[in-house]
């Protein structure tokens, strides 16, 4: 196993490598802060901070350990709360005593690790921003309104200091001063680039057929933990990146979702896809969940999968050096069953950017507003040209074995008039695609009643007279 | 302050009576008075084990490792209902690794839930315990668990309390379904002459869902032999049942075992008892001579730990034009799961509001599911909603505002046992509520705000015990630097009861917080007191500590007396001083005087005084529920809540809030998230992850306003002490139910109100 650093010393793991790192922390290192709450990542009880180095600079994001493999942090800094820990307790920490931020205390450390990532790296700095962090963490008993005042008080003590420090390095300096971080976060970048870095876990090679490839296996950890323990691990690389040319953006297949929500040229197209990406599971999972693993996953119900879908992506499948590309709306071809061989790996999704005179809009209702599963979803993109129109592109979650993308609607909609009429008839087309079934998210009644309400729901900030019209 | 006495004691421990002998103290200090002006006692100290909990360093049974410890995992029944043909566990013995294998073949029949045993052949639930397997480590239990081969012979099964009550439906038990056979019934006055006289009467059903506890730390012990002598580090809220339970499975003397909690998770009520997990683990344990660590898993939380019983009450209310209730009947069912529990949820119906006429009719049902506990007020809050959403409907019906309404029916006496309360301070909070969340704002045509978003407001009363009682004792021990440590068998389950217990102490003392110390959760060196439930642990053991700090203030100015050679009565106590009242040279500071015995510690003890005779203690409040529910998706948020309580005296803002919106919080999520839900074809539960088991986050609160209307009850205890934990949830469903129908003028009779539910009521 390849080395990482647990708070201030370098470890070399014994275990095998599909060991679960909060195992790792809690057994072998007997390290007992961070707790165990699910072992789904739906409780940031065990929530990590986990330094990699990029381009030479080291990032912190906060990760649940119960889903990390240790082999994803390889050659990284991972700190728990013994790591944040001195003679007194941080501004920080002493803020969640003052404010009464921990009643029973078993999902605190979680909460102060989370925010701790949002010192080291929160940009607006302010109490929204500070919530975003701590959207994974689960409290069962303060009722949070205690949680909200002690990040409160850290924004008021701090945020407007620290907006100014948006160099990773110097950012840290500051914290350490500040008495916010220990002092040997200051020397864990050089520490990091010697030994000389390796990319996490093996990079992917034709010769890997033996290893298991993870993504970011937010929820492959979840299904199948016990299994992957004991077997070799390769993680897809994020080599590209986002690439925009000619007007066509390319998305990395390991790219995280959270790295997507932030990019500041998606931004710009999708003004509101911030506040919809956070709809989507929590912080911590978005930093390690993956576009092509989202993809490949082929959850019925995939958030992003249907926002894809409503792009019109163009899905890249690599096998050894032959590629081939395939449309997205046809890539789920029925219940986890996808139009790819075992050899093929996904590489890339492209799509056009959209231009002028365009909209896209995501609806998610579930039962919880945030790090929930749909009971239905869906994402719409519409431009129209001289009233009618253009290119529209629909997708629902939830209502089919597959993400679906609503092809006759779609077909039957292109160059229409957006009227009442036009509407009610893609209602029925619609309601003829959909085969919703019953589960715990809702009945196979109420999905359709949604389905149909989702698309007034996508139309209506764009066309508030005639929906609040029609239905309201 | 000498003598003592024993007397029968009686007081609501969660909703039932526990009666128990109890040694109360025959002379107390006068109570604080109501308005008292205390130094400590009320002051928003911050916890004291503060650092422990934002460092980690808090140490949970969870967390808890000893040298050569082996770990436990619980092999479950996988089906609703079964029963054991054959189990063979050799192949599982055989992994290296595994250290020993306990099952129903191989370990003494211990009886449980009165008929059955720790291992029972008869199977009555998915998650029922088959076999324990104990390994080196976890992982290699649960592959170890995997490898046991059992024939199960699969039984008819039947998940829903209503086919449960049926002739037909599958026998849990050879008695039938239905708990002790019958309903549990109650009456007063003449129901039918009620609803006779009543000018407007409606009848209607409601329900309720079953909740799971789902406390963030699993239920765990480890445990440890030495010799005969067994030591449990448990997650529990009962360290004395626990200690009774191990014991008693275990055929051993109660000498003989130690049960300690420093710190724990949550419990919520679900950690009442002692859990066959923990006699597992010690039959596991002093088979293989190691100590071991049981723990579940967040699916057996699910499954096998508590629940709150789901409900379908139908309620029917009758009233006069002029708002007087005439008549309210009440009959119910709920299921219980698969051993003996309650489901009753009438107490509102019949405490409340003043009533002459009530008949009560309820059924607590036996299904092939996970065994139904106490669960934060328990009945209560499933009581409530149906409660409180029929008085809104009669409200209407005659034209009347909803608080006028409940105004008008405000009982002055209890109504079960025609007895007076102790205190009652319920109209200062509805105005209070009222102010808050502008009441008079309130649209009164329901479901006639424009636009797709509607807003609307609703409240609910709410009442529940929570005045404890004795027996419950506590020691302070008195070194000879002045620092003080108070010991005592409750348990801080995170509500703050070592806070407390310092600030009654030093308030008592007079002495700085910093000096007084809390030891709590040890039943090798603590003195008894109840399991914490029933929102009774700060009104049975604040008392306590004052009447030990009294006697202690008593031991010091004899000692005093002795060392400065005056008359005690010449001497009186003061901020750590025994001051003479003529002579100052003949004055001590405490310290000093302890040092004048040397190593000793001064040791004194402190009882809970009985609760006055004949008076009825309560708590009440009002909540008042601001929504906007969004017609287009369903989707309902709660903009805020505003909490008027009257819980007697607050012993401290801060540990208040945090159990004040802590129930708050749980009762928005019963109200719009939480269900467990059970496939009824295979009997088995869906519901079993954080995934689909969803509790709010903090994305999901709303703003949360509080007001305590009470000051100390000086009727009830030398502390005039009432609980919160419980108050803070029961009335919070019902009055964002009552809001949602004020906003959209449908009402949903049914918990949870998620989005699909909404959505069909408004257009199906």
């Amino acid at each position: 196993m390849l080395p990482f650093i647990l708070n201030n010393r370098w470890v070399k793991p014994e275990s095998p490598e599909g060991t679960v790192l909060l195992d790792f922390i809690r057994t072998d290192q007997r390290l007992t802060g961070a707790k165990e709450g699910c072992r789904e990542g739906d409780c940031g009880a065990c929530m990590v901070l986990v330094g990699r180095l990029k381009h030479g600079q080291l990032h912190y994001t906060q990760n649940v350990s119960c889903l990390l493999p240790i082999a994803a942090v390889a050659h990284c800094h991972v700190v728990t709360i013994e790591g944040l820990n001195r003679q007194t307790l941080s501004p920080l920490q002493q803020f969640f005593v003052d404010e009464y931020a921990s009643q029973c205390g078993f999902c605190t450390p979680g909460f102060i690790i989370s925010l701790t990532a949002y010192l080291l790296n929160g940009t607006q700095m302010d109490d929204e921003e500070a919530l975003s962090y701590v959207d994974g963490n689960l409290c069962r008993c303060t009722g949070y309104s205690s949680i909200r005042r002690a990040l409160s008080k850290l924004n008021q003590t701090y945020g407007a200091e620290l907006i100014d420090y948006s160099v990773p390095a110097q950012r840290i300096r500051r914290l350490i001063e500040l008495n916010l971080l220990p002092d040997y976060f200051s020397y864990m970048e050089k520490q990091l680039q010697t030994p000389p870095r390796q990319p996490s876990g093996q990079p992917l090679t034709k010769d890997d057929g033996a290893r298991t490839i993870v993504a970011g296996g937010t929820d492959l950890f979840v299904q199948q933990a016990d299994d992957l323990r004991e077997h070799k691990l390769a993680f897809m690389q994020n080599t590209r990146g986002i690439v925009i040319e000619d007007n066509r953006c390319y998305v990395d297949a390991a790219f995280n979702v959270q790295e997507l929500q932030n990019h500041p040229q998606l931004q710009h197209h999708f003004p509101r896809m911030h506040q919809w990406f956070r709809l989507i599971a929590s912080m911590p999972v978005r930093h390690r969940a993956t576009v092509g693993g989202n993809i490949i996953n082929a959850s019925p119900i995939g958030d992003l999968s249907v926002w894809l879908l409503a792009l019109d992506v163009t899905v890249v499948l690599q096998n050894g050096r032959r590629t081939r590309e395939i449309p997205l709306k046809d890539f789920f071809v029925d219940y986890k069953t996808l139009a790819m061989t075992e050899d093929e790996t996904v590489q890339l999704v492209y799509f056009d950017l959209p231009r002028e005179n365009y909209f896209f809009h995501f609806e998610k209702v579930c039962k919880r507003t945030y790090l929930d599963i749909a009971s239905v979803n869906g994402a719409m993109f519409l431009r129209t040209r001289e009233e009618r129109i253009d290119t529209i592109h629909l997708a629902l979650g939830g209502v089919a074995p597959v993400p679906l993308y609503l092809k006759q609607t779609v077909h039957f909609l292109q160059g229409c008039p957006v009227t009442a009429d036009t509407i009610h008839e893609a209602l029925r087309i619609l309601e003829s695609e959909i085969q919703p079934i019953s589960d715990v998210r809702g009945s196979a009644d109420y999905k359709r009643l949604l389905a149909g309400r989702l698309l007034w729901a996508h139309l209506y900030p764009y066309y508030p007279d005639l929906v609040e019209k029609e239905v309201l | 302050m000498a003598s003592d006495k024993i007397i029968k004691s009686r007081f609501f421990f969660e909703d039932e009576v526990e009666e128990k002998l109890a040694e109360v103290p025959t002379e107390e200090p006068d109570s604080w008075q109501a308005d008292e002006k205390l130094a400590k006692v009320g002051k928003p100290y911050s916890r004291i084990d503060g650092y422990d909990k934002v460092s980690g360093t808090a140490r949970y049974a969870f967390d808890m490792h000893l040298p050569n410890m082996a770990q436990a995992k619980t092999l479950r029944c996988p089906l609703a209902h079964a029963r054991i043909k054959g189990i063979d566990t050799r192949k599982a013995e055989k992994l290296s690794g595994v250290l020993a294998v306990l099952t129903h073949r191989n370990t003494p029949e211990i009886k449980w839930y009165g008929t059955s045993f720790l291992f029972d052949t008869h199977l009555r639930y998915e998650g029922d315990e088959v076999a324990c397997v104990i390994a080196e480590t976890e992982s290699i239990a649960e592959q170890a668990i995997k490898l046991i081969n059992v024939d199960y012979e699969e039984l008819d099964h039947v998940v829903d309390a209503k086919e449960a009550m049926q002739d037909s439906a599958p026998k849990l038990y050879d008695s039938g379904n239905i708990r002790n056979g019958e309903p549990g019934t109650y009456s007063r006055g003449e129901v039918e002459k009620g609803f006779a006289q009543a000018d407007t009467v409606i009848e209607d059903t409601y329900r309720t869902q079953i909740a799971i506890h789902n406390p963030t730390e699993v239920h765990c012990s480890v445990v440890n032999w030495d010799g005969d002598r067994l030591t449990v580090w448990d997650s529990t809220q009962g360290i004395f049942r626990v200690r009774d339970g191990v014991a008693n499975s275990l055929n051993i003397p109660l000498n003989s075992v130690r049960v300690i909690k420093k710190y724990m998770g949550g419990g919520f009520g679900s950690k009442l008892e002692a859990g066959k997990y923990t006699v597992m683990a010690a039959l596991a344990a002093k088979q293989i001579g190691r100590p071991v660590r049981i723990t579940l898993d967040r699916k057996e939380m699910n499954l096998a730990v508590g629940n709150r019983p789901d409900s379908v009450q139908t309620l029917k209310g009758g009233v006069k034009k002029d708002g007087t209730l005439t008549a309210l009947f009440h009959h119910s069912y709920g299921a219980i799961g698969a051993h003996p529990s309650n489901a009753q949820c009438s107490w509102p119906l019949k405490s409340m509001y003043k009533c002459d006429n009530v008949k009560v009719e309820e059924y607590s049902v036996y299904i092939n599911a996970g065994r139904a506990r106490p669960f934060r007020a328990p009945g209560h809050v499933q009581g409530f909603f149906a409660l409180e959403s029929l008085l809104d409907d009669l409200a209407e019906k005659i034209n009347m505002d909803p608080l006028e309404f409940r105004l008008k029916n405000y009982a002055d006496k209890d109504q079960v046992y025609n007895i007076p309360y102790t205190s009652k301070v319920l109209r200062e909070a509805y105005q209070k509520g009222a102010d808050a969340i502008g009441w008079q704002n309130r649209s009164e045509k329901p479901g006639s705000g424009r636009g797709p978003v509607k807003r609307g407001i609703g409240m609910s009363s709410q009442i529940w015990w929570g005045g404890g009682g004795p027996p419950a004792y506590a020691t302070l021990k008195l070194n000879r630097d002045g620092t003080l440590r108070v010991i005592a068998g409750t348990q801080d389950i995170g509500t703050g009861t070592y806070t407390f217990m310092a600030q009654v102490a030093a308030e008592a003392l007079e002495l700085p917080m910093e000096k007084v110390e809390v030891i709590l959760g040890d039943t090798a060196v603590a003195p008894y007191c109840g399991a914490s439930g029933g929102s009774t642990t700060a009104p049975s053991v604040s008392p306590a500590v004052r009447n030990a700090a009294e006697n202690m203030k008593a031991k010091l100015i004899s000692g005093a007396a002795a060392h400065l050679e005056v008359p005690e009565s010449q001497l009186t106590y003061q901020k750590g001083m025994v001051n003479h009242k003529t002579n100052t040279d003949k004055s001590i500071a405490i310290d000093q005087l302890v040092r004048e015995m040397g190593e000793q510690v001064m040791v004194s003890i402190g009882k809970r005084g009985a609760n006055p005779e004949g008076y009825m203690i309560n708590t009440f409040g009002a909540q008042f529920a601001d929504v906007q529910v969004d017609t287009e998706t369903g989707k309902i948020r709660v903009n805020k809540i505003v909490a008027a309580h009257d819980i007697g005296r607050v012993l401290n803002v801060k540990t208040l809030e945090n159990q004040m919106h802590g129930g708050v919080i749980q009762g928005l999520s019963f109200a719009l998230m939480e269900e467990r839900v059970i496939d009824r074809y295979t009997g088995k539960v869906v519901t079993f992850n954080m995934h689909d088991y969803k509790m709010p986050t903090i994305m999901d609160m709303p703003d949360i306003e509080m007001f305590i209307v009470s000051g100390g009850d000086p009727k009830i205890s030398s502390t005039g002490v009432k609980g919160v934990g419980e108050p803070a949830m029961i009335p919070t469903p019902a009055a964002i139910a009552n809001a949602v129908y004020n906003a959209i003028g449908v009402r949903i009779k049914q918990l949870p109100m998620t989005p699909d539910k909404v959505l069909n009521a408004l257009y199906r």
